[in-house]
């Protein structure tokens, strides 16, 4: 019985040493869509990082998706009512492929996002064999270039998942971006794409 | 494995090794579904003027890359008739297939790719096999790579100026052609 | 054709009506025999691409990746009866997945099945049987080799053109029809479809490599909100 408390006793601290209070856990879901966004995305040579920043950019992707609303609204208008054939080639083909962005966020879930992912985050390390075993993305060892997850944000119904990310070329080079992922019929995630402006 | 598939008394899957143009000229061969869409029966077609010019060994090496093929091919069929059995072997195939959009990211070019990730160390043991390992280990993995230098698993391993990507393209032409190569002669013999 | 009718009404006059009759009928005949050779020559050996075939052209090249070369020939080759019927295998494999996806009670089934439903999802419905008939009937041959205006659908990606040295050294016919020159990987347009009312146009292809395993594909373009050509993509499977 002794044995048994200090045994218990022993757990608990290792595993809080292991894991701070604060630090959020990657659950299956995360899982889940991290591992086909690297599919998706990243076929070639990247190193990914394991450490997940947690940085805030929420208010930087609600930034950018109504800035791609913004273009979708514009096109799709030229797109209905131009009769300039010149315009009309351009504008149509835009809007068809931004049209991804017209409904994808309600006001409530951006109001959320606000609410919600209103600060920096702590992360727990990204168990990256997870990943790479049902991947055919190729780790390089060595820093560059590199992949490093930012952020992972859920929209309220949890249908909507939102991956911030970063490509570092070099020391100097780098690049942010967002890949959103869309619950379909419960049952899969589809992957959008990363914002294109 | 792949063998019981095709060869196994009655099995669904039949494959074809015929002698014939295939359906893309100067292909050294390709591998089909009959007519182009029956399932679970293959046909690979072998450039005769490939054929009565390449050593023995290229033959073979160009065998077992269509064997792969057809399989690979009668695995999509699988999948098509609702047979997942075998999905976690092929899941880099099927991302390929997936993600691909230009229009050379074709199945061929998924298989390709497919087979330069998993094949490679298969192939060369077959090869040794056959040859009766009177040769190097280097010079049965080079010519498992044949066929396969736009992957971008070969561009990896073997980058452009690198000294095997050369080498590894040269001993594969002088056998598929029984040719002097840049310096690299066959050590093959002909049919 | 008219100094000929000249010539016989010179020399029989006394049945100088009766010839008129015949002559006429003659010359109808040879008429509507001319019309029809020219109709067929059109086909075969005067097909020209119009603003149409270049704008579909220019729009699969987009498509192409960056760097590779573009034969600068239109081979007008028979790839009719190769295209039904990997365009039904497709549908068919879309249909499978659609309904394993939809009514399998299987979790990790319909995980698999879905995105590749969704991703095919463009084939069902894309060309029914008529279209695959009026296609079949209106394609099922060969025509002559053309040379395409190459500059003006390679002017909005870096793609390549060949050298000359290329042209002078390939032989397209030869099985080893591989040039010296490395200009590889290279695309060659192999024919262009259109469905009946033209709403949906199909690119037969060959991407030649240097390893020998050079492909076949389709491209499939859908004409969207009659404006522009919406490029769905290639077969896969």
């Amino acid at each position: 019985m002794k044995y048994l408390v200090i045994s218990i006793f022993y757990l608990t601290i290792s595993s809080c040493a292991a894991q701070s209070s604060q630090e959020i856990r990657l659950n299956k879901t995360d899982y889940e869509i991290i591992t086909i966004f690297i599919n998706q995305m990243f076929p070639e040579n990247f190193n990914l990082l394991s450490e997940v920043s947690g940085d805030n950019v929420i208010k930087r992707f609600i930034g950018k998706y109504q800035d791609h609303l913004k273009v979708y609204k514009n096109s799709d208008s030229i797109c209905r009512n131009s009769k300039d054939i010149e315009k009309l080639k351009i504008s149509c083909p835009i809007a068809d492929s931004f049209q991804m962005y017209e409904n994808l966020l309600s006001d409530e879930d951006i109001s959320y996002f606000h609410g919600t992912y209103s600060h920096d985050e702590e992360f727990e390390k990204l168990n990256i064999n997870r990943i790479l075993n049902k991947s055919s993305m190729l780790v390089v060892e060595g820093n560059y270039p590199s992949l490093e997850i930012l952020n992972i944000y859920y929209n309220r119904k949890g249908d909507l998942g939102i991956i911030a990310y970063r490509k570092n070329y070099n020391k100097n080079e780098s690049e942010s971006n967002f890949y959103i992922l869309k619950k379909m019929k419960n049952i899969w995630w589809k992957p959008l794409g990363s914002f294109k402006l | 494995m792949i063998i019981s598939r095709f060869g196994t008394p009655n099995t669904v899957y039949d494959w074809e090794l015929i002698t014939s143009v295939p359906s893309v000229i100067g292909n050294k061969a390709d591998t089909n579904r009959r007519n182009g869409s029956t399932p679970f029966d293959y046909v690979t077609k072998i450039d005769p003027t490939y054929k009565n010019q390449a050593t023995k060994i290229s033959i073979a090496r160009t065998i077992l890359h269509e064997m792969l093929h057809a399989y690979m091919i009668s695995h999509i069929d699988d999948v098509n008739s609702g047979n997942i059995v075998d999905i976690r072997k092929f899941i880099q195939l099927w991302q390929n297939i997936r993600n691909t959009t230009s229009p050379g990211g074709s199945s061929e070019a998924a298989q390709h790719e497919y087979m330069a990730q998993r094949f490679i160390p298969p192939l060369r043991e077959a090869l040794k096999e056959w040859d009766g390992a009177s040769q190097s280990n280097q010079y049965y993995e080079d010519l498992a790579w044949g066929a396969l230098f736009d992957t971008d698993t070969f561009k990896y391993f073997h980058p452009i100026g690198s000294v095997s990507r050369l080498r590894i393209m040269n001993i594969n032409a002088a056998e598929d052609n029984n040719n002097i190569s840049n310096g690299t002669s066959p050590k093959g013999t002909k049919c | 054709m008219q100094l000929k009718t000249t010539i016989i009404f010179q020399t029989e006059l006394p049945q100088r009506v009766q010839n008129v009759k015949a002559l006429k009928r003659i010359v109808l005949l040879f008429t509507i025999c001319l019309m029809h050779c020219s109709c067929k020559a059109q086909n075969v050996n005067d097909f020209k691409l119009d603003t149409v075939d270049y704008d579909i052209l220019r729009a699969f090249l987009e498509q192409v990746e960056a760097y590779t070369y573009v034969d600068k020939h239109f081979f007008n080759k028979n790839r009719i009866v190769d295209f039904i019927g990997r365009f039904k295998y497709h549908v068919k494999f879309q249909r499978n997945a659609d309904s394993i996806c939809n009514f399998s009670k299987d979790m990790d089934k319909r995980k698999f099945y879905c995105p590749l439903s969704n991703n095919f999802a463009y084939f069902d419905g894309l060309i029914d049987e008529g279209n695959l008939k009026y296609l079949l009937n209106n394609y099922d041959n060969s025509g002559e080799v053309q040379t395409m205006e190459i500059d003006s659908i390679l002017f909005k990606k870096p793609l390549q053109k060949h050298s000359e040295n290329y042209y002078q050294d390939i032989d397209y016919k030869n099985g080893f029809g591989r040039a010296e020159t490395l200009e590889y990987p290279s695309v060659r347009i192999e024919n262009l479809y259109y469905n009946e009312d033209r709403s949906v146009a199909i690119i037969a292809y060959s991407i030649y490599n240097n390893s020998r395993e050079s492909i076949n594909n389709y491209y499939i373009f859908k004409k969207t909100d009659g404006i522009w050509w919406k490029p769905l993509g290639s077969f896969k499977l």
